[in-house]
């Protein structure tokens, strides 16, 4: 017959388990504000540790994380993707004082 | 001579005016913005044409002109800019820190780790960089578009630390959010 560690330990363990749980719960809001500080690499052991182990209970907070990743990085290449241009009657002002300046 | 072989400032405009403002515009939001800063670009290289070696193309060298007007830009504004305000994050968390339910990230149905390539996503980008405050957009243009360490964008917006983690988590919560309603249309 299996013995759980709840038989074992009894009331004590669930003491235990809760007082670990609450020693490495953090928020969702937490977990959000950590995930930029943990990109830039300014978290702790601990805080990447609680990091991880919320990510493994929520996966709202775990797609935050690899969207707000995604988009961040790709942010960037903007000016390759859009299409604007300059007037062209700025374009002459600006031909003109080159002109001005180089003579 | 070998300056002047290698430097074209009469064609300067021509060449290079259309893609810097791109570059430009899509870093300091406004059209006249960008327009002083392309112009001055290429007046300032112009003064200084004699530092040019010719060690990178002329057009790298505009370039970083150009990416240097641009943080002088955002030394400039920082003055103007708004201390971020209290409790925006309640939009998104309740009392406890969990996410509203209406606010919780949900699945986009696409490869995260992969370089997206759609118009509409720079697109929808552009509309919802443009929502944040000035701080906001002003901090997430340096850290991912012109890849500033952390330390030197307090540095150039005279902020704190602490003030700069809590924008970056207000920015990427509200792009986020909006990205998800007008791109991806959830």
């Amino acid at each position: 017959m299996q013995v759980t560690p709840a038989q074992l330990f009894g009331k004590k363990l669930d003491k235990y388990l809760d007082m670990l749980t609450k020693l490495y719960e953090i928020s969702c809001r937490r977990a959000t504000f950590l995930a930029s500080k943990k990109e830039a690499g300014k978290t702790s052991y601990f805080e990447n540790l609680k990091l991880d182990l919320h990510y493994k209970i929520c996966e709202g907070c775990k797609l935050f994380d690899n969207q707000t990743s995604n988009f961040s990085k790709n942010a960037k290449h903007t000016h390759n993707h859009i299409d604007v241009a300059m007037k062209a009657e700025k374009k002459q002002k600006i031909k003109d004082m080159i002109k001005k300046l180089k003579n | 001579m070998g300056i002047e072989k290698k430097l074209d400032p009469d064609n300067w405009v021509d060449k290079y005016s259309d893609e810097l403002y791109r570059y430009t515009l899509t870093r300091v939001t406004y059209s006249n913005f960008a327009e002083d800063i392309v112009q001055e670009t290429f007046l300032s290289a112009l003064r200084a044409k004699d530092s040019f070696k010719g060690e990178a193309s002329e057009k790298n060298w505009l370039y970083t002109i150009c990416k240097n007007k641009i943080i002088d830009h955002f030394r400039t504004q920082s003055k103007n800019l708004v201390k971020p305000s209290a409790a925006e994050e309640e939009i998104y968390f309740d009392k406890l820190g969990h996410w509203w339910e209406a606010s919780t990230p949900n699945k986009w149905g696409l490869n995260y780790s992969q370089p997206i390539e759609t118009k509409e996503f720079y697109n929808s980008l552009e509309l919802c960089k443009n929502k944040l405050n000035a701080i906001q957009r002003s901090i997430f243009v340096m850290k991912y578009m012109e890849e500033i360490e952390t330390e030197n964008i307090c540095k150039i917006l005279d902020i704190k630390p602490s003030n700069y983690w809590v924008i970056i988590h207000r920015c990427k919560l509200h792009l986020r959010s909006c990205l998800e309603k007008n791109w991806i249309n959830i």
